[in-house]
């Protein structure tokens, strides 16, 4: 009887141990924050002048925002059907990280002198979403303007 | 069966009479009121004026005091530049104090989660620009630069005084002040929704005119023209807005209605002209059926096709109809004048 129990205790301490054997560390890597690509052309799908919708108010054929659009290539942006904007000339943009950017910074052509905004970049109903904040004017009056890639 | 029904209708009952006392304890919670505001009537750019309001709080709802900084507003014209041009002081039966400016940082309770507003923008959300119709206002707001041990039921009866040197911009203005009052912990969180509120601490001052040597900005009283935004530069977005219904000459008729800008001057001494049609690009447009309200967008960079190096500095304009009828300034046949300016 002592030898049966002996006889399973073993047989026991050898499937723990074939259990334990059977356990191995898996290294989980994090996966990396894709970088934010904004190559393509993008459109304006809501503009706002100090919170006032601006869309509503425009003549659709002198200010037209259905026709502005801002492609974005190879680190050069270029501004079709212009509106007031951050800028008025075509030129070059940069994130300030290209995984977690907080701020673009446009370089226009001809001009030493780069301007930044806010560049926030949500999903929006499962579509990316460009917000650009800005004063083309007065710095009271702020203007934002969301856009969405059409390509 | 029966008794398991008997149950449920005890419980239905104990949850609405737990949800009337929770509202019930919400509603009660504070009354907040602003009263006998002592305001100039008239004062002069540059010189500093103070105005003062009575304050009491009743403080209503269970639970244990709260600790908050006491948080004061006012409405005032943006071309004050109220946030370096005011100090502000309270007494109050729970000591004295100074305030200081509300970083902007700050989010407005009420709006925390959700729009995530500083206590000026929540405050514009809520009460907008008062009692003025031009948008040229914004609230500037204190909290006491103490915070508070706010006990329950209490009432707390105070004054807070604004000193304020007005006119920065040295125009002249006319306008409506308005008053908030409120304490951090809590904001705005108990605002009914309905400006006429008595329990809660919004109210409005009296006209108020302040003299300068510069151009005359009605902030409050209706114009025949009105821009929004009040002030904006050649890349602004401009909207100017024709109040057929203060024509009382009845000059214009029928409902097709321009801007006929007459000649628009820029910094280099030019004077633009060929800019006063009658064209899809000029027309106005009604904003509702009858509401007398015209509305026309322009970019003006782009209206007066200016080049890169030209800077609009004001226009000259006059309201025409179809037929080439002409309202001008108070309804004469003098051009409205518009500055192309940020101060």
């Amino acid at each position: 009887m002592r030898d049966f129990y002996k006889f399973k205790v073993v047989h026991l301490l050898l499937l723990l141990l074939l259990g334990l054997a059977s356990c191995k560390t898996e290294n989980i890597k994090p996966v990396a924050e894709s970088t934010k690509d904004l190559t393509g052309t993008w459109k304006i799908v809501k503009a706002t002048r100090n919170g006032t919708d601006l869309l509503p108010l425009v003549d659709s054929n002198y200010i037209n925002f259905s026709k502005f659009s801002i492609v974005f290539k190879s680190g050069s942006y270029t501004v079709a059907n212009p509106l007031p904007f951050i800028v008025t000339q075509n030129g070059t943009y940069s994130l300030d990280n290209p995984q977690f950017p907080f701020t673009i910074t446009f370089n226009q052509t001809g001009s030493t002198t780069p301007v930044s905004t806010a560049f926030t970049y949500p999903i929006v109903d499962g579509v990316r979403v460009l917000t650009l904040v800005f004063s083309p004017g007065c710095a009271q009056n702020i203007y934002s303007y969301s856009l969405e890639k059409v390509n | 069966m029966r008794s398991y029904l008997n149950i449920r209708l005890k419980g239905r009952k104990i949850w609405m009479c737990c949800a009337l006392v929770i509202l019930g304890v919400f509603l009660t919670c504070c009354v907040l009121q602003i009263y006998d505001i002592q305001q100039p009537v008239t004062a002069t750019a540059g010189t500093t004026v103070t105005i003062s309001t009575r304050d009491s709080v009743q403080t209503n709802v269970s639970g244990n005091n709260i600790v908050a900084n006491f948080v004061v507003a006012i409405l005032l014209p943006k071309g004050f530049a109220g946030s370096a041009n005011t100090t502000v002081t309270y007494t109050c039966n729970l000591g004295n104090g100074n305030m200081e400016l509300m970083p902007s940082t700050v989010i407005e309770p009420s709006t925390q989660g959700t729009t995530n507003l500083s206590y000026a923008a929540s405050m514009t959300a809520k009460f907008g620009i008062g009692n003025n119709l031009v948008n040229d206002l914004e609230w500037v707001v204190f909290r006491s630069v103490n915070q508070v041990s706010i006990g329950n039921e209490i009432t707390i009866l105070g004054n807070v005084y604004f000193s304020i040197k007005v006119g920065a911009d040295g125009n002249t203005t006319i306008f409506k002040p308005a008053y908030v009052m409120c304490e951090s912990a809590d904001g705005l969180s108990y605002y009914s929704g309905n400006l006429s509120d008595a329990n809660f601490a919004y109210n409005t001052g009296a006209r108020m005119t302040v003299n300068g040597p510069g151009d005359i900005l009605d902030l409050c009283d209706p114009q025949l023209t009105s821009f929004n935004p009040a002030k904006a530069l050649q890349n602004d977005l401009l909207t100017i807005t024709y109040n057929e219904g203060l024509d009382s000459l009845k000059t214009l008729k029928g409902s097709k209605l321009y801007l006929c800008v007459d000649t628009a001057y820029t910094s280099d001494g030019k004077k633009l002209t060929g800019f006063c049609s009658q064209t899809a690009q000029t027309q106005l447009t009604e904003t509702s059926s009858s509401s007398n309200l015209y509305t026309l967008t322009i970019w003006p960079a782009s209206f007066f096709k200016l080049s890169s190096a030209q800077t609009l500095t004001s226009m000259a304009y006059h309201i025409i109809d179809a037929n080439g009828n002409r309202v001008g300034l108070n309804d004469s046949s003098a051009p409205f004048i518009y500055k192309y300016s940020c101060d």
